[in-house]
């Protein structure tokens, strides 16, 4: 515990830790304020002006006889199984086609912004965890931990454990300040979040803390294997980019299961469907789906061997190699 | 593990003991550099003990293997009787070390620097404030490390060192680009240490230094012991026999004695002959050519001589076993 508080000092001590947190802060109120300024409610003049738009847009000449064939045959609108009722909801002019803005939708802003926060905290704990192990070799202090710690898995254990718990509580102080301030506005705009929504977001919060946690003890893993930041950024970019471009171009079928961003996606949104252009259908189809599911479960199982691996590396690197030579 | 050092030093004695230690640097391109060869170092408690060598003789790795910063391919290490790098941990609150340069994090001040380590080992704030007032930093503890001069770091990386009250002290070059004050500061700090019982190791290849505060001295050349033992002892067994020689015309006496198989050095308007084991024969081969000697004195064997001779001997030997 004594060394763990050591490293949580010298953790919030880095300036580029600092600076990493004040960023991952603006980014958080910006996308928070964003959300909120583009969903803002419409003025009464607004909508008397949508509104009348739509009115006319709907006793247009082109829009009747569209209705008209819909109606007529709603399939050839539809594809097979298409009804006649669904030609009002989809061809009439509606009042919110001819506002600037949409009101908050909490179902809406979790695969959107919320989703991107819970990217770039991700990404933030990422260059946390690179830039705090990095800077003990940078500087040769890790010599000089080293002289007075000489057990190395307790100094790695140690080290690991303050990224972890760090990036994990930042992502979690941030994410929920994010989600209290959506939900504290769409409460006060007359739309709360209903339960099963609130749940959803919650397990989503959950599993974004994870995700950042992770990301954070593995680019402090990578970065105590490698001894070197640039070099683990590199690692890192080497195999998100190369990675997704090498499955992009292997021709077998849902390859995508690999790539890296699919599985952060499975992992952050329970699951995701990924298009692949080589998926065979069948040919009495009309509307062929090329999507298939990249479940949570997987996500989570292709992430947790990722880090594994990067983890084992790591200690097995730390503990039996010798301390650089500063002239070397 | 055995150790074959001399048989009065039992290990369980010896604060310091290596037995046919060996480290090799593996590079990437495959070439390896032997940096410690077959090193047997028994250093006793008490006094400052001296690893002189030349830059590249392997001084610094020795220090780095003691203190399990670098592992030993091959060979023993036992630091208060107890293998390393298996038990050090359970010596190391015994251990201070300064080893390579002095390294912190340049953007904390020194006194952070020093109570991170510190909270690590459970030192005290107030312990760490002595030992800040101990190497001579008060007034500059709350500056950051990397507005220190070098002589500032090396006072920093003493405070780190001493922090524990250690039993054993390893230095590595510790007047290293200070300025004469400063590195006199650190001699009289370490002579001081010494008084008080500390176990010190200095490595350097400062000749002088290591004669005014050392009591043991090893020599090291290319990885391997050269002579090992007190400093007086060194001095007083050497074969260094070199006279100083004053003559009217240096320049054709030097090509007289060169052609009688001697060694000379310029020394201003003398000449030192090396090797002199007979001064009268250098009398004699000079006067047999016509040169007459104004002034002949034999010349005291110091470290430096003694390092010389000896470290030119052991690359004497290489060169024939190579051969």
């Amino acid at each position: 515990m004594r060394q763990l508080r050591v490293e949580l000092t010298r953790l919030r001590s880095r300036r580029a830790v600092v600076l990493l947190l004040l960023a991952a802060t603006l980014v958080t109120a910006l996308l928070a304020a964003g959300v909120i300024w583009d969903n803002r409610p419409v003025t009464d003049t607004q909508l008397a002006s949508a509104q009348a738009q739509a009115t006319a847009a709907a006793s247009e000449q082109d829009v009747r006889r569209d209705l008209n064939t819909c109606h007529h045959d709603p399939q050839a609108f539809f594809g097979p199984g298409g009804r006649a009722e669904a030609c009002d909801q989809q061809l009439m002019p509606r009042t919110e086609d001819y506002l600037d803005r949409v009101p908050l939708h909490v179902g809406d802003v979790r695969n959107g912004r919320g989703l991107a926060l819970m990217l770039l905290l991700a990404a933030f704990a990422l260059i946390a965890g690179t830039t705090f192990a990095g800077a003990d070799w940078a500087n040769g202090s890790m010599s000089t931990q080293l002289l007075f710690v000489p057990q190395r898995t307790k100094v790695w254990l140690a080290k690991a454990a303050a990224i972890t718990l760090g990036t994990a509580l930042v992502a979690a102080v941030l994410l929920g300040a994010f989600w209290t301030t959506i939900s504290l506005v769409s409460f006060d705009r007359g739309a709360p979040i209903g339960q099963a929504v609130a749940v959803e977001v919650r397990w989503q919060v959950l599993r974004a803390v994870v995700l950042a946690a992770g990301a954070g003890l593995g680019g402090y893993a990578l970065t105590m294997a490698l001894r070197h930041t640039v070099a683990a950024v590199g690692v890192l970019f080497a195999y998100a980019v190369g990675g997704e471009a090498l499955v992009s171009v292997i021709p077998l079928h849902r390859v995508g299961a690999w790539s890296l961003g699919n599985n952060v996606m499975a992992w952050l949104r329970n699951g995701t469907r990924v298009f692949d252009d080589r998926l065979a259908c069948a040919p009495s189809l009309s509307v062929c789906d090329r999507h298939y599911v990249v479940s949570v479960g997987h996500g989570a199982a292709y992430l947790t061997v990722l880090l594994a691996v990067t983890l084992l590396v790591s200690w097995l690197t730390f503990r039996h190699r010798d301390t650089p030579r500063p002239w070397a | 593990m055995t150790f074959s050092g001399n048989a009065e030093d039992r290990v369980d004695d010896l604060v310091v003991a290596t037995d046919g230690l060996r480290k090799v640097y593996r590079h990437r391109m495959g070439r390896s550099v032997v940096a410690v060869d077959d090193l047997h170092l028994a250093v006793r408690s008490g006094g400052v003990h001296g690893l002189l060598g030349t830059n590249g003789a392997g001084k610094t790795t020795v220090l780095r293997m003691l203190t399990g910063l670098a592992r030993p391919t091959s060979g023993g290490i036992r630091l208060f009787g107890e293998p390393v790098p298996q038990r050090l941990p359970s010596v190391v609150s015994r251990v201070g070390a300064v080893v390579d340069e002095p390294l912190f994090v340049p953007t904390f001040s020194g006194r952070k620097n020093l109570l991170l380590l510190a909270r690590s080992v459970g030192v005290s704030r107030h312990h760490v404030d002595a030992v800040i007032g101990q190497v001579g930093l008060r007034g500059h503890e709350r500056e950051r490390v990397r507005r220190y001069s070098a002589g500032m770091r090396q006072r920093l990386a003493l405070a780190a060192a001493l922090m524990r009250n250690p039993d054993l002290l390893l230095l590595d070059e510790p007047t290293d680009g200070l300025d004469p004050a400063a590195a006199r500061d650190i001699r009289n700090l370490v002579s001081t240490l010494a008084e008080h019982g500390v176990t010190v190791v200095l490595a350097s290849h400062n000749l002088a230094e290591v004669q005014q505060v050392c009591h043991a001295v090893t020599i090291l050349d290319a990885g391997r012991t050269v002579a090992t033992g007190t400093v007086a002892d060194l001095v007083g067994d050497s074969t260094v026999r070199n006279v100083r020689v004053s003559v009217a015309n240096p320049a054709t006496a030097t090509k007289v004695l060169e052609a009688a198989r001697y060694r000379v050095l310029r020394d201003g308007p003398h000449l030192v002959v090396e090797g002199a084991e007979h001064p009268e024969d250098v009398v004699h081969v000079l006067a047999d050519q016509d040169i007459y000697v104004r002034e002949l004195v034999p010349v005291r064997a110091d470290l430096e001589a003694v390092f010389l001779q000896l470290t030119r001997e052991a690359a004497r030997r290489a060169e024939g076993g190579a051969a």
